[in-house]
């Protein structure tokens, strides 16, 4: 009987869940500081040239990786490369607007030759890698030039529709639950693990507030620094997390809780460590449930 | 364990009528262990004639009338090869002595019944009637859900029969002693549920039980699970309808029904055939493939035996063939997607078997029901089934 091929039917709702991603990140760090007059007219297109380097960059990664491959009658490029452009755009879509896009370019290409076979969350490392170099260079910030300029003051509706900070095209928290709920549907997303990590986070963030009396914060915490985003497109990566569902949900539970706690360390980096935790752990986490 | 429904190949449809191959040229008459041969070579064979007989006064009949060529080993379903008497069909349906029945089928006692069964030796997928008729239970599930997605013969037999299945299984209740007789459905057969919500009024005792058009529903561990029972003994509508017969007619059933379905051929057809005939004749007869590379699956693609000939012989194991285009399958490493543990009907963890091939303590294996799903569901194209039914390490001898 034939099977309709599930992940690449994944990879095409995670490209269609990017587009509106795309659309809004593009508006808030290029069109709008252009009508701004933060930026000049070429400077606009930023966003979409650090995309572009990702994806150009996880493509000539494959080839070179596939070069013996290629002259092959059944070789099929597009195949090949699903998963290491998914990967770089979802990178892309966490990054500041400030890095660098040759950065970008060498690190997914690299990733896609060298991380190929790797049952981890090759996201993970690629965004530790450049935003380790960003620090280095001092290019951290996340503000775009708009954001630095101006004092910020975002109501709830604000937040949602994603005025807030956080990666180039990871702060429409309207989109991303949009995007968890059309990936839903497909069988291969690990929902237990992604909606588990998202209850325990919001809820720790939202007591933890309460508790210390400051309501107004809590809204920025839990729509910022891109946590939501890792959360419903990076953490249920397929080959790096659980597969048992108990143990998506055991893991679902531990990037939520170390989101919350890492997050008084680092903050935009705090769901990438949790996530890169348990994807290292997975192995481990799966057996408590296997074992018989 | 969450339901898995099958996504159909809109193209796959079966022909609205039932279609007759009852002459076939020759009839395999399988001699099961224990059982003596009673005809000779080159005898003349009345239908319905004994065959052989076994322990326990139970007879095996001739369905044909003809010439008896002698005995040869054929192969049955999942290749079990077994000795059978071979016998030539005449086209004649002689018969030899015509036993008066009674009118009306429940005037019949429930030791007439039992003995009626014994002597005709029915059985169904390796089970007797008359041991499943003889006990008692308070329960009785008459299982009308196909397994298999493309498959119709419960569904043309239902269609066909209503009335008579009604009647027979109101019989069995008081036979057994039932309080309770469920007929499961699946929600989606609405011509079904239509025409048995009509008559069921007549039954108090017969209720109605629906289940989703999930895979594998019709399954009887499955089935059990979805309709919450612990206890109760379960029969399949081809049982019925063949204890029906028996009853009616006091001779032995043999015809029964076989789907041939799959996109790799045409037409998709149910069809009524004698049981004893060869698979080969059945399809040379009635069916041409659709392209050239083919894949055949005896019992249907899902919990189906992937076979290299139409070598079989039919019997009641075999419910029919699902035939596809072959398909290049190329077996891909584990992509961690879980959708094997997450969706077996009985909460296996058929991935941890493969990754140890097989060789795992029996306990992981323990309660495997052979449905396929893993297989059908793994992206990777792995053949996680075939790992649950590898011996354990530890059990191996
Ligand atoms: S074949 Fe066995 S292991 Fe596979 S899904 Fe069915 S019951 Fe589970
Ligand atoms: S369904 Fe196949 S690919 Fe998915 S976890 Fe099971 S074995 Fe691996």
């Amino acid at each position: 009987m034939k099977k309709h091929s599930l992940n690449t039917q994944l990879y095409l709702t995670y490209l269609i869940c990017f587009i509106p991603l795309f659309i809004y990140g593009f508006y808030k760090n290029g069109i709008r500081l252009y009508y701004k007059d933060v930026i000049g007219a070429l400077e606009m297109f930023r966003p979409i040239l650090i995309l572009v380097s990702g994806v150009t960059g996880a493509i000539l990664g494959v080839i070179i990786r596939e070069h013996k491959n290629i002259k092959d009658k059944n070789f099929n490029l597009l195949n090949k490369c699903k998963e290491c452009v998914v990967e770089a755009i979802l990178t892309v879509a966490i990054l500041p607007l400030k890095t660098n896009p040759l950065i970008v370019f060498a690190v997914t290409c690299l990733a896609s030759i060298l991380l190929y076979k790797i049952k981890i969350n090759k996201m993970c490392i690629m965004y530790i890698v450049i935003e380790g170099i960003n620090v280095l260079i001092g290019n951290n910030n996340f503000r775009n030039p708009y954001e630095l300029s101006t004092v910020l003051n975002y109501d709830a509706m604000d937040l949602f529709l994603g005025k807030g900070l956080g990666g180039i095209y990871a702060t429409s928290i309207i989109f991303i639950i949009v995007g968890a709920i059309l990936l839903s549907f497909n069988k291969l997303y690990k929902k237990e693990m992604v909606y588990s990590s998202l209850i325990v986070f919001l809820l720790s963030g939202a007591i933890f507030y309460m508790i210390k009396g400051d309501y107004a914060s809590i809204l920025p915490y839990i729509f910022g620094y891109n946590v939501l985003f890792i959360m419903v497109f990076i953490s249920p990566c397929i080959y790096s997390s659980c597969y048992t569902v108990k143990g998506q949900i055991l893991s679902g539970i531990l990037i939520g809780l170390m989101t919350f706690l890492l997050s008084f360390i680092t903050l935009y980096t705090s769901c990438i460590l949790a996530v890169l935790i348990t994807s290292l752990t997975k192995n481990v986490l799966d057996r408590i449930f296997v074992i018989k | 364990m969450q339901e898995v429904t099958i996504k159909k190949d809109a193209n796959i449809k079966l022909n609205d009528t039932i279609k007759d191959f009852l002459n076939p040229k020759f009839v395999f008459i399988p001699i099961k262990f224990g059982f003596k041969i009673k005809v000779k070579d080159d005898e003349y064979i009345y239908k319905n004639d004994i065959v052989a007989m076994g322990r326990n006064g139970k007879i095996i009949y001739s369905g044909v009338s003809g010439k008896v060529l002698g005995v040869k080993e054929m192969t049955y379903f999942k290749d079990k090869k077994i000795p059978s008497v071979v016998i030539e069909n005449d086209f004649k349906e002689n018969m030899k002595t015509k036993k008066s029945a009674k009118l009306f089928i429940n005037e019949y006692t429930k030791t007439e019944i039992l003995n009626l069964l014994n002597d005709t030796s029915i059985s169904y997928k390796g089970t007797y009637l008359v041991d499943k008729v003889g006990k008692s239970s308070d329960l009785i599930v008459i299982n009308g859900v196909e397994v298999e997605p493309y498959f119709g013969n419960k569904y043309f037999i239902l269609k066909e029969n209503m009335d008579i299945i009604l009647e027979t299984v109101d019989i069995l209740g008081t036979v057994m002693g039932s309080k309770e007789i469920y007929i499961a459905l699946k929600n989606t057969d609405a011509t079904l549920i239509s025409t048995l919500t009509n008559i069921l009024g007549t039954y108090p005792n017969i209720k109605l039980k629906l289940v989703t058009d999930a895979y594998p529903n019709g399954l009887e561990p499955v089935l059990k699970k979805k309709l919450k029972i612990d206890d109760a003994v379960f029969f399949d509508v081809q049982e019925i309808l063949s204890i029906y017969h028996i009853l009616k007619r006091e001779r032995p059933v043999t015809e029964q029904l076989i789907t041939v379905t799959g996109d790799g051929v045409t037409p998709n057809q149910v069809l009524r055939v004698k049981t004893g005939t060869l698979l080969s004749e059945i399809f040379i007869n009635n069916f041409d493939f659709t392209t050239g590379g083919v894949e055949v699956y005896l019992n249907g693609s899902l919990h189906g035996e992937l076979v290299k000939s139409f070598k079989y012989v039919v019997d009641s194991d075999i419910d029919g063939i699902f035939i596809s285009q072959k398909e290049e399958k190329k077996e891909e490493p584990c992509l961690l997607c879980g959708l094997c543990s997450k969706h077996c009907p009985v909460g296996l963890n058929p991935k941890y078997v493969y990754d140890h091939k097989g060789n795992v303590k029996p306990s992981y294996k323990e309660g495997c029901i052979d449905c396929g799903l893993c297989n059908y569901l793994c992206p990777a194209n792995r053949n996680l089934r075939s790992s649950m039914k590898k011996k354990s390490e530890e059990t191996s001898v």
